[in-house]
């Protein structure tokens, strides 16, 4: 009994190697390849826009540190003008 | 690595591994264009630990296996669903046996038998698909499925005693 259906799997089994190889119809092809193309575009729109992203950043901060720069050289003349001011009616004072 | 070299060298060998999955030519086409899409996109983090060859079996044995998968998990929600709205009976059938590589004559005994190895584990699935269907050795299958040769003997062993036992019934 054991035997019979194990000759029988082994029977459906050389039904399985008997199923042939197809072909991929075309318009699969055609399909498959626009798609990777559209993704082709979306993955370099993407690397565009983060490289145009570290662009505006990086004037940004180019901007932010050259403000920063003149405001404090700015200052610093204020704070020596202030000084001298000081200094002159120090000297006028005495 | 050449994406166009990697498809007209493989395209077939996809589709086919796929039709031996789902036995259907609409969700095959689907699979295949997961498959090289995850190709396309992974190109660039390939290894070359093994071959391209293996490589493209590996992803198109894990698409076809998400893929059923998926349709396990939308088919489980269609039938609560079914059930809420209280519409289980009619029966909603999701993709038919429409194997083009079986031919007409054989065509019924081969569907008995793909609903028998549909009710494998996904595994013991894989084992019969690549030694029986595929053709692979031994050593090629536990190379794409990534365990040992004696895994692959057991799982054979196994997948052909579950086999007998869902063609008994």
């Amino acid at each position: 009994m054991k035997k019979n259906t194990s000759n029988q799997v082994n029977m459906n089994i050389e039904l399985l190697q008997q199923i042939k190889n197809v072909e991929i119809p075309q318009h699969i092809s055609s399909r498959i390849f626009l798609n990777i193309q559209s993704t082709r575009h979306r993955k370099l729109s993407v690397i565009y826009v983060r490289r145009v992203a570290a662009i505006f950043i990086l004037f940004l901060i180019i901007d932010m540190s050259a403000i920063v720069y003149y405001h404090r050289k700015h200052q610093k003349q204020n704070d020596s003008n202030n000084y001298i001011e000081l200094a002159k009616n120090q000297i006028y004072n005495e | 690595m050449d994406f166009e070299k990697i498809y007209n060298e493989y395209k077939n060998l996809v589709y086919n591994l796929a039709l031996q999955y789902v036995q259907n030519q609409a969700d095959a086409q689907e699979i295949t264009q997961d498959t090289f899409l995850s190709i396309y996109k992974n190109l660039d983090s390939f290894q070359r630990k093994s071959s391209v060859k293996t490589w493209v079996y590996r992803i198109a044995i894990n698409k076809s296996l998400d893929f059923i998968n998926s349709r396990k998990r939308n088919k489980r929600r269609f039938f609560f669903d079914a059930i809420k709205n209280n519409q289980t009976n009619e029966k909603v059938q999701f993709s038919h046996f429409d194997h083009p590589g079986v031919i007409l004559e054989q065509k019924e005994a081969v569907k008995k038998i793909f609903d028998a190895i549909n009710q494998l584990p996904e595994r013991q699935k894989t084992a019969i698909i690549l030694l029986k269907i595929e053709n692979k050795t031994q050593k090629e299958t536990a190379f794409i499925m990534q365990c040992s040769v004696k895994s692959v003997e057991s799982l054979y062993q196994r997948a052909k005693n579950k086999l007998s036992k869902i063609l008994k019934h």
